[in-house]
């Protein structure tokens, strides 16, 4: 495209100043490295020193919103406002001077470069004879190259322009209102702009494994007791499900979200909440460091996609038993994917994913332990990006998902393994705190309620653990702990007066949750993988062979009801306004009232 | 053998090769300036958000530039030009020129910030001409006209040694290399469609985008966003080897001046009257604006480029009448088309260019709420430590405008109307600024197919910024400057 006019350095001039010009170039231009390591420096220091957005004062400002009074927590957010001020004012005065600095070295460098290669006398270039053939192919060439700009420059603004629809309203139409309702459907459907949801868009929803904040806990009192799936009473709905998996379904506005997996693939479903229609069903290929080999799972089971998704309204997030996330747009357009790489895990990876704000969170626990192979992983959900990752967990593979809970300190990420319980902060993935609770193989997950997180385990223990202490806080911050009728695999369900925990083969247990008091004890006779969950007072549970056992929750063991699916299942349901989304082995069901 | 003897056959190598090294430690030193870019950015923080115990200080306003130093840049661009007019045209001096250029990058460009700007105003001015209620102050419009006036008569001597951006480029230059005419030409047009967009944008009160985009400010100001500092890194960078890139390729202050200065009265020459064709002037221009002649005349039968009308083996004097009719009027049909189709598409994309302008984006979030295709949500409680990108940033803001308009309760319909007039104004704004794009692509066009008719190099009239480079190189211009030394030539004006 182009040529060099100047190759030749002409011996003009006297060489020795010349010399002297590039020993100075290179003494400016290693000035100027300096100073801009410098800058650099003290630019990526002042990134975390950034009073706009430190993550502390963040959550110091939650912890006042949450304890209004505290003076305490003012006091601290007055001393880190401060300092963050502080030290960026210091930041934008160095940045001045370095500034100067780097001009001034600049300056001399630029100098002395032209120095040494000042040419007095310019090489004689060979005479050009003008030859109609040249002159004319010059013109072709220049029309061609006028036209390809000019037409690139049109077509780009042309095809943003085609991109961009009016809404405005045509002049006829008078708007009387200053704005329309903002709970329209229409409204809601419509893609949200900011990076994360809400904490009242999460609640409305069922964007996780067990819902907001993975307690299991459905906002919505009005969802049906009872159905009868050979009569279709009380089923909305029923489609089949491509491919198998114990994964449970996650709603959000009306768009159910499941997985399904095979030895070779892995796929995302999105069904219709309204209609059960499936909307798209997209696999997930062609990802980036995927092993050849396939993993260990339970096959019965259909365990190559045993984690359910996640979701934050903004993009559908999957992880496969083979260490394969991807993110798919509402549309169903791949966002991104990675592969974590295969899991060192006996019986396949099964923790869930969940979100916090523009976070996606892996527990990814394998091998023995003492391999530093387990983390905690934290995904920019908008990119698939690593943004940040635990030091190795000291706990081998484990099938429990982690729960965020929000402190008046801080918001804390509890994930369980054997034998700890770790909290870690939720905005940079440093640990908080431990407890050595756990014992064996840890499925069930954690949960939070009274203040207290609560983890357990068959063959160890219930804990009730205090969640504002440092370090290990096995001794110092156990309210309470029980080891009679614990669950091996469902995870427990709080109504925040009492702990509930199932055991697979029945044993549905209940303790006060303030003092550990065991209040009853039922045996259930049927077997169970599903995890409880609440709408209301009311507790509802899924067997095996899709057995659903409605109760009243409280103080004394109460039935309500017994509806037959009339499907084996595995996967725990998922709640919305008046409905109760559930997988069967083939079917999603859709359960309420017409 | 003597250590002296041994030197100068050493040295030049290694020296060429340390240069080299070293050329590319700057580019390594601009790279990470980059990185470290944002280490300038000025930012605002809200105050501390405690309500008791804190007391706000009263905000102090700088007090406005006094009006005596306004002028005080009016009579500094004044006697620049002047100067520059001298040295270009009578003293003929580069050292000379330089000197100017470096006083002119000092005081316009670091001492007074960029801004006030030749370049910038004429958005100033297109706005006033549009909006009666936008009162421009006479320093711009002096800004505006002084440089265009200067080079009416004197070629582009603003360009010389005058404009700080011009400036900038020019002392970065360290290896030329040559850009190929056909990129050259192609390229050449960009900074028109730029004028056009400028003039949009300022004439319907959108926003002034040669100034929000001008790629050197963040350097004379030393403080700037991370983009723009990277983008004028990035120009800079370029201006090592390809000559004052922005001047060339963007600079839309540059295009009025390529016009006018076609038509200039006096401008650089060399030494028409005894050009030996050695060629050294066109290896010294650095921004290709050296034209070669034409085919010898006026012996010999020039072949004229396909197109062009002219006949082949018709030679002569008469070649610059030869371009005949009928392709000239096909030329003509073809402007037109294009200006016609440009403009179509230019109306088509109005509604696209119109979101620049605020009372059109404000009113179409508002529209796109009410209509259930934007997502209203209350302020988010969990207070935000995430970085937006700028696209995010955008919406975000958008969000937040349209919240503070619902607050205020005005009616949606006026905002509407007023969203409306703002986007009529697009549409017709739309149609000329395709009409100009088509127009500018039909001249470019024609230009190419007409056939030079110089016989000796000369500096093109339009592309040449008087850097004065050539005169340093061009051995007759030595031989002259000689003569007049002794005193046997007067001095030549030129003409
Ligand atoms: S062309 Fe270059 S020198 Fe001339 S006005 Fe534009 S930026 Fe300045
Ligand atoms: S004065 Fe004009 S022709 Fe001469 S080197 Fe400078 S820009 Fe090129």
């Amino acid at each position: 495209m182009t040529n060099v006019i100047h190759s030749s350095t002409s011996s003009s001039t006297p060489i020795l100043w010349r010399q002297s010009a590039v020993r100075i170039a290179m003494a400016a231009g290693g000035f100027c490295l300096a100073v801009c390591l410098l800058l650099a420096i003290d630019y990526f220091r002042s990134l975390r020193l950034d009073p706009l957005h430190s993550p502390e004062l963040a959550q110091l400002k939650v912890a006042l919103g949450r304890n209004p009074g505290n003076e305490q927590i003012k006091q601290q957010i007055r001393l880190l406002d401060l300092e963050l001020r502080q030290a960026h004012a210091e930041h934008e005065a160095l940045g001045a001077k370095a500034g100067w600095l780097l001009l001034g070295g600049a300056g001399v460098l630029l100098l002395a470069i032209k120095y040494a290669m000042y040419r007095k006398k310019l090489p004689r270039p060979e005479k050009k004879k003008y030859s109609p053939g040249a002159a004319r192919r010059a013109v072709v060439l220049a029309r061609s190259a006028v036209v390809v700009v000019a037409g690139a420059v049109i077509a780009s603004v042309c095809m943003l322009s085609l991109r961009s629809e009016s809404n405005l309203p045509s002049p006829a139409t008078k708007t009387s209102a200053v704005a329309k309702s903002t709970n329209s459907p229409a409204a809601q459907a419509a893609a949200p702009i900011t990076p994360y949801p809400t904490p009242e868009e999460i609640q409305r929803n069922w964007p996780r494994f067990r819902g907001p904040g993975g307690l299991g806990i459905s906002i919505y009192t009005n969802v049906p007791v009872s159905w009868n799936a050979k009569t279709g009473e009380g089923v909305l709905w029923k489609s089949p499900v491509p491919m198998v998996g114990p994964s449970s379904p996650i709603v959000w506005q009306d768009r159910v979200f499941l997985t399904g997996a095979s030895k070779t693939k892995r796929e995302v479903y999105c069904y219709d909440a309204n209609t059960g229609k499936l909307l798209w069903q997209k696999p997930v290929e062609n990802v980036p460091n995927t092993s050849p080999d396939p993993p260990t799972v339970m096959e019965d089971s259909g365990g190559y996609a045993a984690s359910t998704p996640a979701t934050d309204g903004r993009r559908v997030y999957a992880i496969y038993a083979n260490g394969n996330v991807a993110a798919f747009d509402f549309q169903g357009n791949l966002a991104w994917s990675v592969g974590l790489g295969l899991p060192d895990n006996n019986y396949g990876h099964t923790s869930s994913l969940t979100t916090y704000q523009d976070r996606l969170l892996v527990l990814f626990d394998q091998g023995t332990g003492k391999d530093g192979k387990s983390r905690l992983i934290a995904l920019d959900s908008k990119t698939g990006k690593l943004a940040w990752q635990t030091e190795p967990r000291p706990v081998p593979n484990s099938w429990a998902t982690p729960i965020v809970i929000h402190t008046p300190q801080n918001d804390q990420i509890i994930t369980c393994g054997n034998p700890w319980a770790i909290a870690y902060n939720a905005a940079s993935g440093t640990e908080l705190w431990r407890a050595k609770v756990l014992y064996g193989e840890v499925v069930p997950s954690p949960i939070f309620a009274a203040g207290l997180v609560f983890t357990a385990i068959d063959g160890e223990k219930v804990s009730a653990i205090r969640p504002d202490g440092t370090g290990d806080v096995s001794k110092s911050h156990i309210a309470w702990s029980a080891d009679e009728g614990l669950p091996d695999i469902c995870s427990p369900l709080s109504d925040n007066q009492r702990i509930y925990m199932l055991g697979t083969y029945g044993l549905l247990s209940c303790y006060d949750i303030q003092t550990g008091k065991e209040l009853w004890e039922k045996e259930l006779e049927l077997g169970f993988h599903s995890s409880p969950s609440l709408a209301g007072d009311r507790i509802y549970l899924f067997s095996d062979k899709g057995v659903g056992v409605v109760l009243q929750a409280g103080a004394e063991f109460k039935e309500l009801a017994r509806s037959d699916l009339g499907e084996d299942m595995l996967a725990s349901p998922a709640f919305a306004d008046g409905r109760i989304y559930v997988r069967g082995k083939e079917h999603l069901f859709c359960l309420g009232k017409k | 053998m003597s250590v002296s003897r041994v030197l100068p056959l050493q040295a030049g190598p290694r020296a060429a090769g340390l240069v080299q090294r070293l050329s590319l430690g700057i580019l390594l030193f601009v790279m990470t300036a980059l990185l470290s870019g944002s280490a300038f950015a000025v930012e605002r923080f809200p105050p501390p958000d405690f309500d008791p115990g804190y007391k706000m200080p009263v905000p102090t306003m700088p007090a406005p530039r006094a009006i005596y130093l306004e002028y005080l840049d009016v009579a500094v661009l004044l006697a620049a030009l002047s100067l520059s007019v001298y040295l270009v045209l009578r003293k003929r001096s580069r050292s000379w020129i330089l000197g100017l250029m470096l006083f002119s990058l000092a005081y316009f460009g670091f001492w007074r910030k960029g801004c006030v700007c030749a370049i910038g105003s004429i958005q100033d001015v297109m706005l006033a001409l549009f909006d009666n209620g936008y009162a421009v102050p006479l320093t711009v419009v002096a800004f505006f006209l002084l440089p265009l006036v200067f080079t009416l008569f004197f070629g582009r001597t603003f360009c010389a040694a005058v404009c700080p951006i011009g400036a900038i480029q020019d002392v970065m230059l360290v290896r030329p290399i040559k850009v190929r005419p056909w990129l050259e030409h192609a390229l050449g047009i960009v900074p028109f469609f730029y004028l056009g967009a400028a003039v949009l944008f300022a004439a319907t009160g959108s926003g002034f985008i040669i100034c929000q985009y001008d790629p050197f400010v963040s350097f004379f100001r030393r403080s700037g966003s991370v983009n723009m500092l990277a983008i004028g890194a990035g120009f800079l960078l370029v201006g090592l080897i390809v000559g004052r890139p922005y001047c060339r390729f963007l600079c839309p202050y540059g295009a009025l001046l390529r016009v006018v200065s076609r038509f200039s009265k006096w401008n650089v020459t060399l030494t028409p009257e005894d050009c030996i064709k050695c060629q050294l002037c066109d290896v010294a221009c650095p921004f290709g604006a050296i034209r070669e002649p034409g085919p010898a005349l006026p012996e010999g039968k020039p072949a004229a480029p396909s197109g062009t009308g002219i006949e082949e083996g018709n030679a002569g004097p008469s070649i610059k009448k030869q371009a005949s009719a009928k392709a000239m009027i096909g030329w003509g049909v073809l402007t037109v088309l294009l200006m016609v189709s440009c403009g179509w598409l230019g109306a088509r994309s109005s509604g696209f260019l119109s979101y620049e302008n605020r009372t059109v984006a404000l009113a179409e979030r508002v529209a796109a709420e009410a209509a259930g295709k934007a997502f209203v949500s209350a302020d988010t409680v969990v207070p935000s430590t995430v970085r937006l990108s700028a696209s995010e940033q955008r919406e975000e803001n958008l969000r937040l405008a349209s919240q503070a308009f619902r607050q205020t309760g005005q009616p949606v319909d006026e905002l509407y109307a007023a969203a409306r007039v703002a986007r009529n104004r697009f549409k017709v704004g739309g149609w000329l600024l395709g009409a100009f794009v088509g127009l500018v692509i039909g001249i470019k066009l024609i230009s190419l197919s007409i056939l030079p008719d110089r016989t000796i190099y000369e500096p093109d009239r339009a592309n040449c910024v008087a850097c004065g480079r050539c005169y340093t190189h061009c051995p007759r211009e030595q031989v002259r400057v000689k003569r007049m030394q002794r005193g046997k030539t007067n001095p030549a004006i030129p003409a």
